[in-house]
Order: structure tokens, then C-alpha cells, then sequence
């Protein structure tokens, strides 16, 4: 391996991840702060307020509260898959990030000789991403689907019945959602004609319009399944505070359970981002096409991509202050006889319009 | 070229090394500190304040086995669908075609699912 | 007070300070609790996390009901015997680093349950940290406590502290805590009941028609009738006085009994009050019951709702009901000793508990998979610390999934001896433990009660006295609903609700602390009116909440009633026909969704109920969609008469004028020795009301509250027996929820509005 190739596969996703790791956790702990503080606003009151100004220092002491709390392993518990399993949950919910473009492809690295060495390294552009697979949209798809194992994992390995209960309605509802979510983004395939998410941007750069507004059902299925796979309310069944006490979770403390909720929220952002980057132009900025409003350019691309992800995660905690929860039946019944018929006409119905207005260009 | 489709993989194996060593590092380093007493009850499954009076592990109903059955069979369709879809614009009249023969399989099959009551879960 | 005491061997340098101080702070800004509520203070707990205190505010209002995941263990309300091991169970689950907040003086020393059923404190098993004073304290003290608990966790120098050996243990308890004595035999009192009378009256005369042979003696006494009838051949008189028209009593109200001692040759009397919704009698019957064979035939498969009472009566004075199928204890622990309620019990003597049974759910889901031949379905125990059994209930089910196959439900876990500490109060004395038996709406309690006591002297307070409780009573049923309500769709999972409906329950709170100082147990009612005249500000107060309550209401009203999740969970779940609500003994809220209109407002108005305008509202199906559209519907109808009560409140005395009952004036007292001498003796003696007994009922906000005092013409009741609606209701639950999902069995308790404090007494 040379220099080159060690600096562009190696080094610089290394300290991309390093950077993306860092902003991930401090995003998520963050989130978990914004979410008690817009529920809080919603329900009359203020949320933290005093740990730090404004309790902005709340989500730290959380942490390090949680990861000092006792570990406890059930003794009637099946030992290494019950640690293990919120590891299992874990990093598929951060791997996935791995593809995921946060801006363009924009990053001027000018060429420089490493002094003493005498090595000459060339110019190189590179991305907000940190890598860019040619099949990202299935590599999500296939990692984030890992996680939900390791919710089923670990409420099968705690040996309770709470737990229990909780990791099968995980299962059933992962699989009954992942159907619909499958079928849900076939539209945006049929009109990017590429896996690679980066691409799918650019696509949606060159129709001239999100993939939104061609794809409105597409998305609506995509963000409800999203929810769903994601276990928030109004699918929050599998810990279902009212039902299930804590449900998968209920016999992980401290550190354990913290990383069950990491994961939690790292999976919400990352179903916002997909549904940004599939529908709503990624890191473009509104009506991309029109000079008019280049202006709207001087705002960086990660920056609209945080926006616009912002404003979803806003929705999920919009949810939750709002709706009550699916039962379970009816949330297999949703699953299945309601979004996958929609979703499957939505693919004929997507691939009958491709062709004909593909045609008559 | 096709050296660097592989090399792309790099980097996600390197996340993953750094997404397992994190918790690992933080439980370890936190088992310095962090209490620890133990004890019968702690250790024992919580169920509302009781002791529970049998094992969790019992025989689960075979609904959940029917709906993860299912899920295997329209899971593998929909990724059949992924390469048609994306180069459909290639594929044209023929690919339409080609899709709705194989949707009107799955939909037949969808449709005798239905009629089976297989998704009904009461 | 605990000193926390500084380890000597970890070695202090500048590491570990600073390291422990980072850890503290970090501990102490983020203490979950876990919120073992149980009684009353549960209540104000809850307006502790509500918008107006907004315990979030702390870092603490990330409530974990899972042990492994709190840090603070809240202990709100009475513990009692009966739940020591779950709290012990509870407590030991706990992660370490683990506090124990006390709240309220139940929990700190047993308040004023010094009975034979109630921990003297929760200090007998777990150890504490911080204890609030006040019953129940009040949110400002929570948040003092969780204040007070960061303090003591800042002080702890200790980097990494197991702390102090704090085992855990289930003490035996100390035999006889109470002070008061027995009462003498009731000599006169059993005279004046044995006494027969010639009544008049449709009932009366046709029942002495019909069991001409069964009539031992019957009584009228301030407009109750009251019968009693061989034991012998009792069932086939309650199957007629069910089944016969001309009687169709269809819905029995309570079964109780009471204790005569050896003043009669037989001890006890069988009680049954029962009601007929057709014609609008109403019927005590009695049968005596001799103490060597302490027995009668069951009531259970005349009417359903005998059932958990028949239990009852067995479990209070050993009466075994032949035939019931399934006797057991129903209040008290499976290891009690003794029947509690009888005479010669002595009041405070208590029974260790250290396990919790199992209920016959399990015996019969293992018979009926040993002769299927079919795996033994999931034994799962819902409660007693279930978030959605209100900490109180428990519920046993035998599932496959989550399908309920059959389930039995167990009480108890409150209770804290209501009718034995009656008996050792003076009449005065007993307000304030009426407070606490339906505590969400403590005033309507207060009000039954004195109703009582004035329906034996037989006088009527003044007007103003009666427009005052039912004002604050209307008020008190709004706030009742909107808990009810609201921590309903907090069960289903919309948790804005419970704000929504806390908002308008904080600005009652308000009002009823300007009349009285108390915010949820108000004990403003006194025997003969109320404990002191409103302020002057309270008709703008009142107008005011009139117009700031609708607009909670709507947004509550906006949110759900036609939103499809919520339809979708409540519609059809736990539908009863009005037949089986009747015969289980429904009342209120949860009996009118069903379609019956029985509100005792309208059917036996008092207090000028009968000149209000206002409507009844009743539902359909009688599921949960519509117990929830009549509550919010009574939340308007109570706004209504408030209005018109408003308009037309009376002035005048706010006590009645009778020196048997209320204190002479000041003025009077300090000038004449009549009135000295009056006072001294009211507040020595307390007041006697004459000898008798009475049964006085009101529509209190989970429906019919009962109270049938008996009175041997002493300054404690003789006995006081509380007619709960939500004892009938419940009774039911576990046949409601059979085939049932997980989901809906919390849906539908919450539907119910089970108070803990009036279902167990």
C-alpha cells in the first residue's frame, strides 16, 4: 500500500471517524437533552434547568451518573450474550454513519512535502462522508436491521418475563416494518438508478427537485416505517413504559442500558438522515436549480443536511408528546395490510410513470 | 478501480474497531470506580416486586414464527427488486414488463396470506 | 438523621477530591427516581413533576419503574405489611449508588394508621436517606427533599463507596402500637336493633307478605329501612328480593357485618344493602350469625358483586360464606393472624409478612394445561409495582404472548385499616381519615361521612353550609376526572395529557386551599357544615376558574376524542352490558358509559341538587372510548351546576346552629358558663350522636360512596363501614380483561379510575 492510498482509505476516514465519532455522542447526548426540553415546553413546563445554565450541562452528568451506576448481571441470565447484546446494538447504529454524506464531495486538501522525508503528497479532494460505497443505501439497510438483534438478544438473554415480551414485539415489529421500508425507497432507486447515496444526492442535484415531491407517498411510508423501526412512538411498543416497565431493557442498568438508549437515539438520527439524504436533497440547499437563490449556497451543505435532520428528529419528539401508542396487533396489522400494499403500488405506480415520462423525453 | 471498491471498506472496519472499543474501554476503565454489592434479590429478574415463580424462558406463540417466516420470503423479494430497480431506466418496456410478473407473484401469494388469516393476530 | 461518616482508609489527595466532587455532581444532578407510590402522597408526587413545580427542573424527572435503572427509591405513601417484601424486593434490586426518600408521615412512622395492617415506617426494612414530613407534604417539601438528598450526596467525600451495611430485613413487628381502648359492649345499642317495629311502606309490607315466616324484626330509622331475617333460609329471600319485581333490588350495593360481642346470643350481623334501579327502594337486611358457627349461605351466584365482599366480611370477622368459591383473604396478608374487624382484636396488633403468594391463577392454568396436555402458559405477575396498577394492584396472569388467557387480581396493598381506626376515633377524628380513602377527590369523602353522622342526629345543615360542599365537591370531581383521565392516556402512551389535566387540578388546588390551607386532603368538612366560612375572595376565585377550566378541558378533548390511535386502543376494549355492570355493583362514571343513568344527584337529590340544571351524560358500549367521553362530559355538567351554585350561594351560617353538634361561639365561651361548659365537653368528649344506625350515600366521583354507621350513642362510631364504588368496580376487572391484550388490560384500569385509598380502605 502506498502513500496515497494509505492517506485516502486510511488516515483521512480516520480522522473523519475521530471527528464524526466525537460530534455523534455529543449529538445524541444532546438530543436526549433536547428531547426533555422541547417535551418539557410542550407539556407546560421548562424541562432541566439546573444542572448547568439551562441544564445544558444535564446530558454529561447523566453520562457520567450512568457509567458509574453498579453493572448488574442477572445470575439466571445467559451471561456473555447479555454483554454483549447492547454492544451488538451499538455499532451498527453508529457503522452506519460510515457512508452517510453530510455535504458534497468538497474538501481541498492541497499537495505538501513531508519535510525530512522528502515525500511528496499530492493535492486530493474529498467529502463529508467518510466513505462512499457504490451500495450505501443497502449497506444501511442491511446494518441498521443488526441492531434490532441486539434488542432481541438482550431481552432474551435477561431472562424475565418483561424483558422478554419486549425483545418479541422488537422482532415481530422489525420484520413487519422492514418489508414496507424495503419497498417504500424503490422509487427513488428507479429514478437515481444507484445505490451509492452520494450519488442519490447528486441525482436529486440534476432532476431539479427532491425526490419528495416525485416521491410523496414514498416518503411518508419511509419516515413511518422509520418510526417504527426506530421503536418511537407511536411504535414505541417494545418499551412500553405503561406495559412492559422498562421492556427489553428492564434488567440492564447503568452503562449497559445507557448504551441501549445511545443507540436508541444514534438509530433516530440515522433514520432522519437517510430520509433527508433519499428525499429531501441531502446536503442541497432548497430549489438547488434556481440561481436566484444562491444566496441559500453561502450556507454550507452539512449544514442544511443537519437542518433539514434537525426538523425530523423534531417530528419524532413531536410524536411522542402527541399520540398515544399502537397496540400490538394493530401495529402488525398497519405493518402488513396497510403499508405494504400501499408501498407496492406505490413501486408499479412509480415504475409505470419512469418509463412513460422517461420515454417521451 | 475495482481495488478501490474494496478499499472503501477500510474505513467502516475501522469505525467498527472504534464503536466496539468504546464501550469496552469506558466499562473497563468505569469498573475501577464505579460500586458494587451485589446480592440474591439484585441478581434475580424483576417482576413487579415479586419473585418470579418460573423461568421467562418458556414456549412463545407460534405467531411470532409465522410473521418471521414471512418476513424471510418478502424480505428476499424486495432484494431482488434493489438491482432490477436500479437499472430499470436501462431495462425499459422489458423491465416493466418483467417487474409486474414478478410483483403479481408476490401479490398472489400476499393476497392467499391474507385470505389464510396468517396476519390476522387475534 | 443519618451522619454520613467519611472513610478513613481512602487516602484524600487531590485526585480523589476532585474526581469525587466531578462524580457528585454528576449524581446528584441526574437522580432518577422510582417512584414506589402507593397512597396520597403518590397524588402529590405527581403534581411534583406537573407543570407547576416541574421536578424536571432538578435533572429527576426521568421516572425509571425499572430498579436497576433508578437511583432514588421515592416512597410515596402508606406501606403496609402486606407490601413490605415488595418494597424490600424492590429496594434490594436496586443499582448501587441507590438513595431511599421517605415522603409523607405513612411512610416515615405510619402517620396516623396506627393499625394492625400498617408499617410503622419504611425504616423497619429499607434504610433512609432523607424523610419529608406531611400528609401528604406537599411539592414544595419533594422538591426540598430532592434538594436536601443533593446536598448530602455533594458532602460524600467517598470516590467509590459501597454504602453503609445497609441490610435489609422484615422485622417482627411490634404487637399493639395503638393507644386507644376498646370500647364497652354495645348494651343499649343491641337492644334498640333488636326492637321490632311497625313499618309502613311498599317494601316493608310486602315483604312481610312474602316471608311472614323469615322476619325476625324489622325498623325504620331516619328514612332507612332495615330488615332482619333468619340466616337459615337467606338465599332464597335475596333470590327473590332480586328476582321478584314487585322488589327488584337488582343491584347490590355492599355485604358487610358487625360485631355485637357477647351482648347478643348471636355475635355478628350479616349486612346487605341493596338497591332497586326500577322503583328506587333501597333495603338493609340483616342476618344474625352466632360466633360458634360463624356461617351463611353465600351470595356470590345471586348477584356477582357479593363476591369480593362476601371476601371481605371473611377476612374482617372470620364469617365463612358456604358456598363461595373462592374465600380467601382479600385485604389483610396471607400469613394474618386473626380476623381484624372483631371487637376483642386489639386495634394496632400486626402480623409479619415476608412473602407474596400466589393467587389461584396459577393452579388453574396448571390443571387446565396438565388435562389439555398442552406447556404450561407464562405466569407473569402485573403489579404490585407495575407503573400502570398505580403501585397497588396486582394483577396475576396466565398468558400465551401476549394474550391473556385467565388472570386473578389481588388487593390489599393499601390497606391501612380505615374502618378499625373509625372505631377508635372520635367522630371528629374520622375526617381526616375519610381524606384518604378516594384522595383524589378527598372532599366528596368528607362530605359523605359528616352526612352521615347528621342523617343519625337527623338535623340539616344550613343552606350556605350546603351550597359550599357542593361547589368545592363539584370541583373536586373535575379534578378526580382530569386525573383520572389523564393518567389513563399516560397508560396508553400520550403523555401530554396528564400535564393538560394537572393544570386545572393545580388552580383547584388553589381554591381549596384558600378555604381551608390543605391542597389534597382538605378535612374542610365538618360534622354539621364545613370548618370555617369561605374568604371573601372565593366567588371571583370561583368565577374565574369557571372560565380559565374549559379551554384544559378542550385541549385535552382536542387530542383525543377523535384521534384514531386513541380510538383504536379504547373502542370495544372491556365493553360490559348494563346487565353485568348492575350485577356487579357499578356505579358512577364507569356504570353510566354503559347506558344506565343512575346518578344519585338526579335519583335522590339533596342539597338543591334537585334545582340545578344539568344532564346526565351516558354512553353506549360502556368501553373505554366511552367511560372517557362521560367523564369529560361530567367535567362540563359539574361546571354548570358550579355556576349556578355560584350564582345563588346563600348567605348565612356556615355551621349548623345545634350545640350537640358544633363548638359555641367564642364570644359565648369566654363570657357564659354555659357555653364553657358546652365547649369543654364537645372537645372532650367529642359529639354523641344517638343511638342507631344509618346508611348515607352520595355521588362521589368514581360513584356510589357509601357510609353505614352504626352508634351505640358513644363518642366513636361503633362501626363505620365504607361502600367504596371502586371495590365493586374492580372485583370485576380480571373477568373483564380475560382474552384480552397486555395493552388493554392498562388501558382499561386506568378507565376505571381504581383509588387505591377507597378500594382497600
Amino acid at each position: 500500500m502506498n502513500l496515497d492510498s494509505f492517506i485516502d482509505w486510511i488516515l483521512l476516514p480516520l480522522i473523519k471517524i475521530g471527528i464524526l465519532f466525537g460530534l455523534l455522542s455529543l449529538v445524541i447526548a444532546y438530543l436526549t437533552l433536547l428531547e426533555r426540553k422541547i417535551i418539557a415546553f410542550m407539556q407546560v413546563r421548562l424541562g432541566p434547568m439546573r444542572v448547568g445554565p439551562h441544564g445544558l450541562l444535564q446530558p454529561i452528568a447523566d453520562g457520567i451518573k450512568l457509567m458509574l451506576k453498579e453493572d448488574i448481571v442477572p445470575s439466571r441470565a445467559d451471561k456473555i450474550v447479555f454483554t454483549l447484546a447492547p454492544v451488538i446494538t451499538l455499532i451498527p447504529a453508529f457503522i452506519v454513519f460510515a457512508v452517510i454524506p453530510f455535504g458534497p464531495r468538497s474538501i481541498h486538501i492541497p499537495g505538501f512535502t513531508i519535510p525530512g522525508l522528502n515525500v511528496q503528497v499530492a493535492e486530493r479532494t474529498t467529502g463529508f462522508f467518510i466513505t462512499d460505497l457504490n451500495i450505501g443505501l443497502l449497506y444501511v439497510l442491511a446494518v441498521s436491521s443488526i441492531g434490532i438483534l441486539g434488542i432481541i438478544l438482550g431481552g432474551w438473554a435477561s431472562n424475565s418475563k418483561y424483558p422478554l415480551l419486549g425483545a418479541l414485539r422488537s422482532a415481530a415489529q422489525m420484520v413487519s416494518y422492514e418489508v414496507a421500508l424495503g419497498f417504500s425507497i424503490m422509487g427513488v432507486l428507479m429514478m437515481a438508478g444507484t445505490l451509492s447515496l452520494v450519488e442519490i444526492v447528486n441525482a436529486q442535484k440534476n432532476a431539479g427537485a427532491w425526490y419528495v415531491f416525485l416521491q410523496p407517498v414514498g416518503f411518508i411510508l419511509f419516515f413511518i416505517c422509520g418510526v417504527a423501526e426506530t421503536n418511537r412512538a407511536p411504535f414505541d411498543l417494545p418499551e412500553a413504559e405503561s406495559e412492559l416497565v422498562a421492556g427489553f431493557h428492564t434488567e440492564y442498568s447503568g452503562f449497559r442500558f445507557s448504551l441501549f438508549f445511545l443507540a436508541e437515539y444514534a438509530a433516530m438520527i440515522v433514520v432522519s438522515s437517510m430520509a433527508v439524504t433519499l428525499f429531501w436533497g441531502g446536503w442541497l440547499r432548497p430549489f438547488p436549480n434556481i440561481a436566484a437563490l444562491g444566496f441559500l449556497g453561502l450556507v454550507p451543505g452539512f449544514l442544511w443536511f443537519a437542518l433539514k435532520v434537525l426538523v425530523f428528529l423534531y417530528f419524532y419528539l413531536w410524536f411522542r408528546a402527541s399520540w398515544p401508542r399502537y397496540r400490538y396487533d394493530q401495529l402488525m396489522k398497519i405493518g402488513w395490510q396497510v403499508l405494504m400494499p400501499i408501498a407496492i403500488a406505490n413501486v408499479i405506480v412509480t415504475a409505470v410513470l419512469v418509463l412513460w415520462l422517461g420515454g417521451s423525453r | 478501480m475495482g481495488n478501490s471498491v474494496l478499499l472503501a471498506y477500510i474505513p467502516i472496519f475501522i469505525f467498527m474497531a472504534i464503536a466496539f472499543l468504546f464501550p469496552i474501554v469506558t466499562l473497563f476503565v468505569a469498573k475501577l470506580i464505579r460500586p458494587n454489592s451485589g446480592g440474591e434479590a439484585k441478581l434475580s429478574p424483576y417482576e413487579c416486586g415479586v419473585d418470579p415463580d418460573s423461568d421467562a424462558r418458556q414456549r412463545y406463540a407460534i405467531r411470532y414464527y409465522v410473521v418471521a417466516i414471512l418476513f424471510v420470503i418478502f424480505d428476499v423479494e424486495t432484494v431482488f427488486l434493489f438491482p432490477w430497480a436500479i437499472i430499470y431506466k436501462q431495462l425499459a418496456f422489458f423491465g416493466l414488463m418483467e417487474m409486474l410478473v414478478f410483483l403479481g407473484i408476490l401479490i398472489v401469494g400476499y393476497v392467499w396470506i391474507i385470505k389464510k388469516g396468517a396476519l390476522d393476530w387475534a | 438523621m443519618k451522619v454520613i461518616e467519611p472513610e478513613t482508609q481512602e487516602r484524600e489527595n487531590f485526585f480523589t477530591t476532585t474526581a469525587s466532587s466531578l462524580i457528585n455532581w454528576a449524581r446528584k444532578g441526574s437522580l432518577w427516581p422510582y417512584p414506589f407510590g402507593t397512597a396520597c402522597c403518590a397524588i402529590e408526587f405527581m403534581a411534583t413533576v406537573s407543570s407547576h413545580y416541574d421536578l424536571a427542573r432538578f435533572g429527576s424527572e426521568v421516572v425509571r419503574f425499572a430498579p436497576k435503572q433508578s437511583d432514588v427509591l421515592m416512597v410515596l405513601g402508606t406501606i403496609n405489611d402486606k407490601m413490605g417484601p415488595v418494597l424490600k424486593q424492590i429496594y434490594d434490586q436496586m443499582a448501587e449508588p441507590r438513595w431511599v426518600i421517605s415522603m409523607g408521615a405513612c411512610a416515615t412512622c405510619g402517620g396516623f394508621y396506627r393499625a394492625y395492617h400498617v408499617m410503622q415506617g419504611i425504616d423497619e426494612i429499607v434504610p433512609v436517606d432523607v424523610y419529608i414530613p406531611g400528609c401528604p407534604p406537599t411539592p414544595e417539601a419533594v422538591l426540598d427533599a430532592v434538594i436536601k438528598l443533593q446536598q448530602q450526596i455533594e458532602a460524600d467525600t467517598r470516590l467509590s463507596y459501597e454504602r453503609h451495611p445497609r441490610q435489609t430485613k422484615l422485622k417482627t413487628p411490634e404487637v399493639n402500637a395503638t393507644v386507644h381502648a376498646l370500647e364497652p359492649p354495645p348494651r343499649a345499642l343491641v337492644r334498640f336493633l333488636d326492637d321490632n317495629q311497625e313499618v309502613k311502606g311498599p317494601i316493608a309490607e310486602a315483604f312481610k307478605r312474602r316471608f311472614p315466616e323469615e322476619v325476625v324484626s324489622m325498623r325504620e330509622f331516619r328514612g332507612d329501612l332495615s330488615i332482619t331475617v333468619k340466616r337459615e333460609n337467606i338465599k332464597q329471600v335475596l333470590r327473590t328480593l332480586k328476582n321478584d319485581p314487585e322488589f327488584d333490588f337488582k343491584m347490590l350495593l355492599d355485604v358487610t357485618a358487625v360485631d355485637y360481642l357477647s351482648e347478643r346470643q348471636s355475635r355478628y350481623d350479616v349486612v346487605y344493602h341493596m338497591l332497586s334501579l326500577s322503583n328506587k327502594h333501597r333495603l338493609r337486611l340483616k342476618a344474625a350469625v352466632p360466633a360458634d358457627d360463624p356461617s351463611i349461605d353465600t351470595a356470590v351466584d345471586i348477584w356477582k358483586g357479593a363476591d369480593w365482599a362476601e371476601r371481605e366480611a371473611f377476612d374482617m370477622y372470620g364469617i365463612r360464606f358456604k358456598g363461595h368459591p373462592d374465600l380467601r383473604r382479600i385485604l389483610t396478608h396471607s400469613q394474618f393472624e386473626g380476623h381484624p374487624l372483631r371487637k376483642d382484636f386489639p386495634p394496632g396488633q400486626r402480623t409479619m409478612c415476608t412473602e407474596t403468594t400466589d393467587l389461584p391463577v396459577v393452579e388453574r392454568a396448571r390443571k387446565y394445561a396438565e388435562s389439555m396436555g398442552i406447556a404450561h402458559p407464562t405466569i407473569l405477575n402485573v403489579g404490585p409495582q407495575h407503573p400502570a396498577m398505580h403501585g397497588t394492584f396486582r394483577l396475576q396472569v396466565a398468558a400465551d404472548g401476549e394474550k391473556i388467557l385467565d388472570a386473578d387480581s389481588e388487593i390489599g396493598y393499601l390497606h391501612r385499616c380505615f374502618e378499625k381506626m373509625s372505631e377508635t376515633h372520635t367522630y371528629w377524628q374520622v375526617i381526616p381519615f375519610t381524606d384518604r380513602l378516594n384522595y383524589m377527590s378527598s372532599m366528596m369523602n368528607g362530605v359523605t361521612y359528616a352526612m352521615s353522622v347528621e342523617k343519625m342526629f337527623g338535623v340539616d345543615i344550613p343552606k350556605r353550609a350546603q351550597y359550599i360542599r357542593v361547589i368545592l365537591s363539584e370541583f373536586s370531581r373535575i379534578a378526580d376526572h382530569l386525573v383520572c383521565v389523564g393518567t389513563n392516556l399516560v397508560d396508553l402512551g400520550a403523555l401530554s395529557n396528564f400535564w393538560y389535566g394537572f393544570r386545572p387540578r393545580e388552580e383547584i388546588y388553589d381554591l381549596l386551599e384558600s378555604c381551608c390551607g390543605g391542597r389534597l386532603t382538605v378535612s374542610y368538612v365538618r360534622i354539621g357544615g364545613v370548618a370555617q366560612d369561605i374568604p371573601a375572595d372565593f366567588v371571583q376565585r370561583v368565577r374565574k376558574l369557571l372560565e380559565t377550566i374549559p379551554p384544559y378541558v378542550d385541549d385535552i378533548e382536542k387530542m383525543n376524542r377523535h384521534n384514531k390511535i386513541f380510538k383504536l386502543r379504547s373502542e370495544g376494549i372491556t365493553a360490559i352490558s348494563a346487565e353485568d355492570a348492575i350485577d356487579w355493583g357499578f356505579t358512577g362514571p364507569t356504570l353510566r358509559a354503559c347506558g344506565v343513568p343512575y346518578d344519585i344527584r338526579k335519583w335522590f337529590p339533596n342539597y338543591d341538587y334537585d334545582q340545578f340544571e344539568f344532564d346526565i351524560p351516558v354512553g353506549e358500549r360502556g368501553d373505554v372510548y366511552d367511560r372517557y367521553l362521560v367523564r369529560m362530559e361530567e367535567i362540563r355538567q359539574s361546571l354548570r351546576i358550579i355556576k349556578q351554585a355560584i350564582e345563588n350561594l346563600p348567605e348565612g351560617p356556615f355551621q349548623i346552629d345545634d350545640r350537640r353538634i358544633s363548638l359555641p361561639p367564642k364570644k359565648g365561651v369566654y363570657s357564659n358558663i354555659e357555653d364553657l361548659m358546652n365547649h369543654f365537653e364537645l372537645i372532650q368528649d367529642g359529639i354523641l350522636p344517638p343511638i342507631g344506625e344509618v346508611y348515607s350515600y352520595w355521588e362521589a366521583a368514581n360513584g356510589e360512596l357509601g357510609f353505614y354507621l352504626v352508634s351505640n350513642g358513644a363518642k366513636r362510631p361503633y362501626r363505620l363501614r365504607c361502600r367504596g364504588a371502586c371495590f365493586y368496580i374492580f372485583q370485576a376487572f380480571n373477568h373483564m380483561v380475560k382474552g384480552l391484550y397486555m395493552s388493554d388490560v392498562v388501558a382499561a384500569l386506568g378507565s376505571l379510575n381504581i383509588v387505591a385509598g377507597e378500594l382497600e380502605k
